[in-house]
């Protein structure tokens, strides 16, 4: 509770929440919930008590989450919308309508500026892009990405990843087609374009063959980042639950920050590494070093059981060495999450294990150690995401 | 061999087969080579004979019932239509003449259309099919066993076990609950082994991205 002037003495301390964790209930008609708290360290938390309950046909776990506020795409009714935790809720504070559009990733461009990038919501073959100024809610511009079509047999695109860096913005992206009723693949084949910003020209496209579905959908999971040095890397995901290329190797690649094209000498190829398997997320540790989570193809049957069975495991990667490292956590459950942020010199990892619980696992990158922090009990069977409010 | 004739179809839409003629017409239907195994004299007009056959089907049939209307809505091409006609015949057998009970029991689907969806309304739920769909629903045993993906609407609370078509004994899925007013989609995954996944409208979030956008596409949601 906050104590105001003149009140005579602080009764009880508040500390502020600095942390949001989203968490799905049990049970065929789950609960999902919205927790904040000020530690990830120690502790334990019900969501039922510590948290509100979201109302699951407005929101779901992709959020963008900054300085507070939950930002979400509802796909049904075209509604960008900002939420806050406000009287047990997650209280709406302003929306606006993007109909005809469909949220693939975003880029924060400013404190308040947000770019978001997508397809068209009809077939979604056209890449597209909305500057949305976040204070006021209004939309500062948008159009079209100036990126080819897909081309028969292609139908379909994923735009994977977005990234500024000074007049030009890049973007990651595979095309697709429909195997069957209930299938589909990706081009075999992933591209980069380089666009001039803020007028959208196209100044290079970059074609690759050694992997593709470059990066994923970064409301749900992070696949790419900026060092230090200002280069930037991204993770290709051709696994069943994302790009649904298999043959092909969960890679990281790399465009320097000197340059507007793919280094292509630069292919940490992940499944030909220890970890030999798909990787679902990758978040950066600082000084070269990544985490990387990754699959188990031995332990999960196909998409049916991915999601459900505990198979995903963390790894340690230098960027430069290209040495892997795996860490001592218990396997993981579910496909894809947000599930580690960076403080300093730890990394707080929220694993589900069927065996030992749901917690917030510390590493501390000096020193290489583990240790159990938060615990997450109750209703909780999955812990969506966690991130820094 | 017997054959699949229109006297053999009209037959099973009444509820008259036995077992192994209810079983050659399913089998025939879901083969995927009906149009094939539709033999006709030299120089005969295939669509002739599929409208006439229809036609022999149609007079059969109540009036200003929805099922009436079924091939209009799925029948652009041929082939389409005469697909309606089995979905038209084996539903009747279902709705209306409520036929023998072992003859309400179950019947087959087969959606051979490469773009549109098929809807099929069932009492307590509706389904919709998608193209190239195809499989059997056990109203009896409250389940489907299926290949390819469906969108189940529920006006009641209901329990459906969902196969895929090439289940055995042991890879049979417990009952899923449907809740009125949700709508669900399953769906079979490329190998015939693996179990259905199904999720409702609100869940696709956790599918993969580009099967999403797929199956929004595929049905308009």
């Amino acid at each position: 509770m906050f104590c105001v002037a003149g009140c005579g003495r602080v009764s009880r301390s508040h500390v502020a929440p600095k942390y949001s964790i989203y968490v799905l209930g049990k049970g065929n008609d789950a609960k999902e919930y919205v927790l904040q708290t000020s530690s990830l360290d120690a502790g334990k938390l019900s969501p039922e008590t510590a948290g509100v309950a979201v109302n699951k046909d407005e929101i779901d776990r992709e959020l963008i989450v900054r300085n507070g506020y939950y930002y979400h795409f509802n796909a049904l009714t075209d509604e960008f919308c900002k939420y806050e935790i406000a009287g047990n809720r997650l209280k709406p504070v302003s929306r606006l309508s993007l109909p005809g559009f469909r949220l693939e990733n975003y880029e924060w461009l400013a404190a308040d500026s947000l770019l978001l990038v997508g397809l068209d919501a009809s077939s979604f073959a056209q890449a597209q892009y909305v500057l949305l100024d976040v204070a006021k809610m209004i939309v500062r511009s948008q159009g079209s990405l100036n990126i080819p079509y897909p081309r028969e047999p292609f139908k379909s695109m994923s735009l994977g990843f977005v990234y500024r860096r000074n007049g030009l913005l890049f973007t990651g992206y595979s095309y697709h087609h429909p195997v069957g009723a209930s299938d589909y693949t990706t081009s075999d084949t992933f591209y980069v374009a380089a666009l001039g910003w803020p007028g959208m020209d196209v100044r290079h496209i970059d074609r690759d063959a050694r992997s593709t579905y470059p990066g994923g959908i970064n409301t749900v999971q992070s696949y790419a980042f900026t060092d230090e040095a200002g280069d930037f890397y991204f993770m290709t995901c051709p696994g069943i639950a994302l790009g649904n290329r298999p043959d092909l190797p969960t890679a990281i690649c790399r465009i320097k920050d000197d340059s507007m094209t793919l280094d292509k000498n630069y292919f940490l190829d992940l499944s030909d590494s220890e970890i030999a398997n798909h990787g679902y997320g990758l978040w950066y540790l600082g000084k070269h070093k990544a985490i990387v989570r990754s699959e188990r193809k031995d332990l999960f049957k196909g998409l049916g059981d991915h999601w459900s069975t505990p198979h995903f495991e963390f790894y340690v990667v230098d960027l430069l060495s290209q040495q892997v490292e795996k860490l001592a956590l218990p396997l993981d459950k579910g496909t894809r999450k947000e599930c580690v942020i960076v403080a300093g010199n730890r990394a707080y990892i929220a694993v589900n294990s069927t065996q030992e619980g749901n917690y917030i696992w510390i590493y501390d990158a000096d020193t290489g150690a583990l240790t159990k922090g938060l615990q997450l009990v109750g209703d909780t069977d999955y812990m969506l995401r966690i991130d820094v409010l | 061999m017997a054959r699949v004739t229109q006297a053999l179809i009209e037959k099973y839409h009444r509820g008259e087969c036995s077992r192994s003629e209810q079983e050659l017409v399913e089998q025939w239907l879901l083969s995927g080579d009906a149009d094939e195994q539709l033999d006709l004299p030299p120089g005969e007009d295939r669509e002739q004979h599929q409208r006439e056959i229809w036609r022999g089907i149609s007079r059969t049939l109540p009036r200003n019932q929805w099922y009436r209307r079924l091939p209009v809505r799925i029948g652009k091409t041929a082939a389409v239509l005469l697909t309606g006609i089995f979905l038209v015949a084996i539903a009747y057998r279902i709705v209306v003449t409520g036929g023998s009970r072992n003859a309400a029991e179950s019947f087959a689907f087969h959606n051979k259309s490469a773009n549109d969806v098929q809807d099929l309304q069932l009492g307590a739920y509706d389904i919709t099919l998608a193209p190239n769909s195809i499989g059997t629903i056990n109203h009896g045993q409250q389940s489907i066993a299926f290949t390819g993906s469906i969108l189940i609407s529920p006006k009641a609370d209901i329990e459906l076990t969902l196969n895929g078509m090439q289940y055995t004994a042991s890879d049979v899925q417990p009952k899923h609950k449907f809740k009125k007013g949700e709508i669900y989609i399953a769906f079979t995954g490329p190998d015939a082994g693996e179990p259905v996944i199904v999720v409702s409208r609100r869940d696709l979030t956790y599918l993969p991205d580009v099967l999403q956008k797929q199956l929004m596409n595929q049905f308009s949601i």
